[in-house]
Protein backbone atom coordinates (compact mmCIF):
# COMPACT_ATOMS: atom_id res chain seq x y z
CA UNK A 1 0.00 0.00 0.00
CA UNK A 2 1.16 3.73 -0.76
CA UNK A 3 2.49 5.64 2.10
CA UNK A 4 -0.87 8.00 2.49
CA UNK A 5 -2.90 4.44 3.14
CA UNK A 6 -0.62 2.63 5.35
CA UNK A 7 -0.89 5.90 7.53
CA UNK A 8 -4.25 5.54 7.82
CA UNK A 9 -4.23 2.05 8.49
CA UNK A 10 -2.07 3.13 11.54
CA UNK A 11 -4.06 5.78 12.54
CA UNK A 12 -7.14 3.53 12.38
CA UNK A 13 -5.05 0.93 14.60
CA UNK A 14 -4.23 3.74 16.74
CA UNK A 15 -8.33 5.04 16.99
CA UNK A 16 -9.18 1.62 18.14
CA UNK A 17 -6.11 1.05 20.64
CA UNK A 18 -4.72 -2.20 19.29
CA UNK A 19 -1.18 -0.57 18.30
CA UNK A 20 1.93 -2.40 20.26
CA UNK A 21 2.76 0.03 22.71
CA UNK A 22 6.12 1.06 20.98
CA UNK A 23 4.44 2.35 18.03
CA UNK A 24 1.58 3.75 19.71
CA UNK A 25 4.86 5.95 21.99
CA UNK A 26 6.08 6.82 18.77
CA UNK A 27 2.72 7.77 16.95
CA UNK A 28 1.81 10.18 20.38
CA UNK A 29 5.74 11.52 19.51
CA UNK A 30 5.09 12.53 16.51
CA UNK A 31 0.88 13.86 17.09
CA UNK A 32 2.78 16.34 19.18
CA UNK A 33 4.78 17.45 17.03
CA UNK A 34 2.80 17.85 13.76
CA UNK A 35 0.16 19.32 13.26
CA UNK A 36 -0.63 18.26 10.44
CA UNK A 37 -0.92 14.82 11.65
CA UNK A 38 -2.98 15.97 14.19
CA UNK A 39 -5.46 17.53 11.93
CA UNK A 40 -5.33 14.14 9.95
CA UNK A 41 -6.00 11.72 13.17
CA UNK A 42 -8.87 14.25 14.04
CA UNK A 43 -10.53 14.10 10.37
CA UNK A 44 -10.14 10.44 10.68
CA UNK A 45 -12.23 10.10 13.86
CA UNK A 46 -14.79 12.19 12.20
CA UNK A 47 -14.98 10.08 9.19
CA UNK A 48 -16.24 6.80 11.38
CA UNK A 49 -18.61 9.05 13.17
CA UNK A 50 -20.25 9.99 9.97
CA UNK A 51 -20.06 6.04 8.44
CA UNK A 52 -21.98 4.88 11.25
CA UNK A 53 -24.09 7.53 10.75
CA UNK A 54 -24.71 6.39 7.36
CA UNK A 55 -24.98 3.09 8.41
CA UNK A 56 -27.63 3.98 10.40
CA UNK A 57 -29.76 6.26 8.02
CA UNK A 58 -29.60 3.16 5.33
CA UNK A 59 -30.65 1.09 8.04
CA UNK A 60 -33.98 3.43 8.88
CA UNK A 61 -34.41 3.75 5.17
CA UNK A 62 -34.49 -0.61 4.47
CA UNK A 63 -36.94 -0.57 7.69
CA UNK A 64 -39.18 2.38 6.98
CA UNK A 65 -39.10 0.79 3.14
CA UNK A 66 -40.55 -2.88 4.33
CA UNK A 67 -42.76 -1.21 7.24
CA UNK A 68 -44.54 0.53 3.59
CA UNK A 69 -44.85 -2.54 1.53
CA UNK A 70 -46.33 -4.18 4.50
CA UNK A 71 -49.46 -1.27 5.05
CA UNK A 72 -49.80 -0.11 1.33
CA UNK A 73 -49.38 -3.60 -0.88
CA UNK A 74 -52.81 -5.48 -0.45
CA UNK A 75 -50.58 -9.06 -0.61
CA UNK A 76 -50.05 -8.28 3.49
CA UNK A 77 -54.08 -6.98 3.77
CA UNK A 78 -54.75 -9.97 6.27
CA UNK A 79 -51.87 -9.81 8.28
CA UNK A 80 -52.12 -5.61 8.60
CA UNK A 81 -56.36 -6.49 9.48
CA UNK A 82 -55.36 -9.05 12.30
CA UNK A 83 -52.50 -6.14 13.61
CA UNK A 84 -55.37 -3.38 13.35
CA UNK A 85 -57.59 -6.00 15.99
CA UNK A 86 -54.79 -5.04 18.63
CA UNK A 87 -55.38 -0.92 18.40
CA UNK A 88 -59.41 -1.61 18.12
CA UNK A 89 -60.18 1.64 19.94
CA UNK A 90 -58.27 3.52 17.30
CA UNK A 91 -60.85 4.95 14.23
CA UNK B 1 -28.63 -20.93 21.35
CA UNK B 2 -27.85 -18.30 18.53
CA UNK B 3 -24.51 -18.07 17.38
CA UNK B 4 -24.24 -14.75 15.44
CA UNK B 5 -21.80 -15.56 12.94
CA UNK B 6 -20.04 -12.71 10.40
CA UNK B 7 -22.02 -14.02 7.66
CA UNK B 8 -24.61 -12.40 5.34
CA UNK B 9 -27.36 -14.40 7.05
CA UNK B 10 -28.87 -11.52 9.42
CA UNK B 11 -32.38 -10.61 9.66
CA UNK B 12 -31.85 -7.33 7.24
CA UNK B 13 -29.63 -8.91 4.85
CA UNK B 14 -32.43 -8.01 2.28
CA UNK B 15 -35.65 -6.46 2.60
CA UNK B 16 -37.25 -9.88 1.94
CA UNK B 17 -35.40 -11.68 4.79
CA UNK B 18 -36.44 -8.37 6.40
CA UNK B 19 -40.01 -8.65 5.65
CA UNK B 20 -40.73 -12.05 7.26
CA UNK B 21 -38.63 -11.06 9.85
CA UNK B 22 -41.14 -7.86 10.65
CA UNK B 23 -43.85 -10.17 10.01
CA UNK B 24 -43.20 -13.04 12.44
CA UNK B 25 -41.89 -10.54 15.42
CA UNK B 26 -44.25 -7.49 15.09
CA UNK B 27 -47.65 -9.14 15.88
CA UNK B 28 -46.20 -9.88 19.22
CA UNK B 29 -44.93 -6.31 19.60
CA UNK B 30 -48.01 -4.49 18.27
CA UNK B 31 -49.95 -6.77 20.89
CA UNK B 32 -48.24 -5.95 23.92
CA UNK B 33 -48.17 -1.92 23.62
CA UNK B 34 -52.05 -2.51 22.22
CA UNK B 35 -52.91 -4.06 25.33
CA UNK B 36 -51.35 -0.90 27.18
CA UNK B 37 -52.62 1.76 25.54
CA UNK B 38 -50.51 2.72 22.60
CA UNK B 39 -51.07 3.32 19.02
CA UNK B 40 -50.51 1.47 15.76
CA UNK B 41 -47.89 4.44 14.92
CA UNK B 42 -46.22 3.85 18.39
CA UNK B 43 -46.05 0.65 18.03
CA UNK B 44 -44.33 0.74 14.29
CA UNK B 45 -41.84 3.03 16.06
CA UNK B 46 -40.72 1.09 19.00
CA UNK B 47 -40.51 -1.92 16.77
CA UNK B 48 -38.22 -0.24 14.34
CA UNK B 49 -35.76 1.33 17.31
CA UNK B 50 -36.18 -2.20 18.42
CA UNK B 51 -34.60 -3.59 15.52
CA UNK B 52 -32.26 -0.94 14.48
CA UNK B 53 -30.85 -1.64 18.31
CA UNK B 54 -30.73 -5.07 17.83
CA UNK B 55 -28.94 -5.23 14.78
CA UNK B 56 -26.52 -2.77 15.58
CA UNK B 57 -25.91 -4.70 19.00
CA UNK B 58 -25.51 -7.75 17.47
CA UNK B 59 -22.51 -6.41 14.49
CA UNK B 60 -21.12 -5.04 17.62
CA UNK B 61 -20.91 -7.49 19.93
CA UNK B 62 -20.44 -10.43 17.37
CA UNK B 63 -21.43 -12.75 20.09
CA UNK B 64 -23.85 -15.14 21.82
CA UNK B 65 -27.47 -14.31 22.97
CA UNK B 66 -28.68 -16.85 24.61
CA UNK B 67 -32.04 -16.26 23.29
CA UNK B 68 -34.08 -16.52 20.52
CA UNK B 69 -33.79 -13.19 18.11
CA UNK B 70 -37.97 -12.84 18.12
CA UNK B 71 -37.22 -13.00 21.94
CA UNK B 72 -34.56 -10.72 22.00
CA UNK B 73 -36.20 -7.82 19.29
CA UNK B 74 -39.27 -8.23 21.70
CA UNK B 75 -37.19 -7.53 24.54
CA UNK B 76 -35.25 -4.75 23.46
CA UNK B 77 -39.15 -3.34 22.58
CA UNK B 78 -40.72 -3.70 25.80
CA UNK B 79 -38.05 -1.90 27.42
CA UNK B 80 -38.01 0.85 24.52
CA UNK B 81 -41.95 0.61 25.34
CA UNK B 82 -41.55 1.00 29.25
CA UNK B 83 -39.19 3.76 28.62
CA UNK B 84 -41.63 5.91 26.64
CA UNK B 85 -44.50 5.46 28.52
CA UNK B 86 -42.66 5.86 32.10
CA UNK B 87 -44.13 2.38 33.39
CA UNK B 88 -40.75 1.06 34.37
CA UNK B 89 -42.15 -1.03 37.23
CA UNK B 90 -44.22 -2.90 35.23
CA UNK B 91 -41.17 -4.48 33.02
CA UNK B 92 -39.48 -7.30 34.61
CA UNK B 93 -35.35 -6.77 34.57
CA UNK B 94 -33.88 -8.21 31.68
CA UNK B 95 -29.87 -9.39 31.90
CA UNK B 96 -29.63 -7.40 28.04
CA UNK B 97 -31.07 -4.19 29.44
CA UNK B 98 -28.15 -2.29 30.37
CA UNK B 99 -27.08 -2.91 26.59
CA UNK B 100 -30.18 -0.62 25.38
CA UNK B 101 -28.80 2.42 23.99
CA UNK B 102 -30.87 5.59 23.34
CA UNK B 103 -31.98 5.65 19.59
CA UNK B 104 -31.78 9.43 18.53
CA UNK B 105 -34.07 10.54 15.57
CA UNK B 106 -31.11 11.38 12.32
CA UNK B 107 -31.45 15.68 12.35
CA UNK B 108 -32.23 17.46 9.02
CA UNK B 109 -28.40 18.52 9.35
CA UNK B 110 -27.46 14.71 9.40
CA UNK B 111 -29.04 13.81 6.72
CA UNK B 112 -28.02 16.71 4.80
CA UNK B 113 -24.37 15.75 5.63
CA UNK B 114 -24.47 12.31 4.43
CA UNK B 115 -26.06 13.62 0.88
CA UNK B 116 -22.99 15.57 1.22
CA UNK B 117 -20.59 12.18 1.84
CA UNK B 118 -22.84 10.08 -1.27
CA UNK B 119 -21.26 13.16 -3.50
CA UNK B 120 -17.79 11.40 -2.12
CA UNK B 121 -18.87 8.23 -3.74
CA UNK B 122 -21.93 6.20 -2.90
CA UNK B 123 -19.80 2.74 -3.64
CA UNK B 124 -16.96 4.55 -1.49
CA UNK B 125 -19.80 4.65 1.57
CA UNK B 126 -21.56 1.19 0.87
CA UNK B 127 -18.09 -0.52 0.78
CA UNK B 128 -17.32 1.58 4.25
CA UNK B 129 -20.26 1.02 5.75
CA UNK B 130 -20.18 -2.90 4.79
CA UNK B 131 -16.87 -3.11 6.89
CA UNK B 132 -17.29 -0.25 9.66
CA UNK B 133 -21.29 -0.69 10.31
CA UNK B 134 -22.01 -4.26 9.05
CA UNK B 135 -18.77 -5.65 10.79
CA UNK B 136 -18.28 -7.59 7.53
CA UNK B 137 -14.97 -9.14 7.20
CA UNK B 138 -12.38 -8.61 4.36
CA UNK B 139 -13.35 -11.76 2.71
CA UNK B 140 -17.25 -10.84 3.28
CA UNK B 141 -16.50 -7.68 1.71
CA UNK B 142 -14.57 -9.00 -1.04
CA UNK B 143 -17.17 -11.38 -2.35
CA UNK B 144 -19.89 -8.84 -1.74
CA UNK B 145 -18.07 -6.42 -4.15
CA UNK B 146 -16.38 -8.37 -6.34
CA UNK B 147 -12.61 -8.13 -5.45
CA UNK B 148 -10.36 -10.92 -6.20
CA UNK B 149 -8.83 -11.28 -2.72
CA UNK B 150 -8.97 -9.90 0.77
CA UNK B 151 -5.78 -7.56 0.60
CA UNK B 152 -7.06 -5.60 -2.63
CA UNK B 153 -10.34 -4.95 -0.38
CA UNK B 154 -8.52 -3.76 2.03
CA UNK B 155 -6.84 -1.38 -0.26
CA UNK B 156 -9.56 -0.55 -1.49
CA UNK B 157 -11.42 0.30 1.95
CA UNK B 158 -8.35 2.70 3.15
CA UNK B 159 -8.79 4.00 -0.63
CA UNK B 160 -11.96 5.05 0.20
CA UNK B 161 -11.40 6.06 4.01
CA UNK B 162 -8.71 8.51 2.36
CA UNK B 163 -11.37 9.35 -0.57
CA UNK B 164 -14.06 10.06 2.14
CA UNK B 165 -11.36 11.82 4.59
CA UNK B 166 -10.29 14.52 2.12
CA UNK B 167 -14.15 15.52 1.16
CA UNK B 168 -14.74 16.10 4.96
CA UNK B 169 -11.73 18.02 5.07
CA UNK B 170 -12.82 20.02 1.39
CA UNK B 171 -16.02 20.94 2.61
CA UNK B 172 -15.31 21.45 6.36
CA UNK B 173 -16.85 25.10 6.42
CA UNK B 174 -19.88 23.52 4.41
CA UNK B 175 -20.91 21.00 6.50
CA UNK B 176 -20.14 22.43 9.80
CA UNK B 177 -22.48 25.65 9.04
CA UNK B 178 -25.37 22.70 8.76
CA UNK B 179 -24.22 20.98 11.63
CA UNK B 180 -24.69 24.77 13.34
Amino acid sequence: MRTSLNELRLLEDYLQQCLPTEDKLLLEAKLILEEDLRERLSLQERCYQLIQLYGRIKTREQLQRVERQIFEQPAHKRFVQKIKQYFRYEI
Amino acid sequence: MEVLEQVDDHVLVSDAACLQFYKKVFPTVAKYIGKRGGTLEEAKDVFQDALLIYYEQRQIRQTVINITEKGYVFGIAKHLWSRQSKQQAMVEPWNEQKDIPEIKEETIADKQLIQLLAQAGERCMQLLKSFYYDRLDMLALAKRFGFASERSATVQKFKCLEKVRDFVKKNRWQYEDIIK
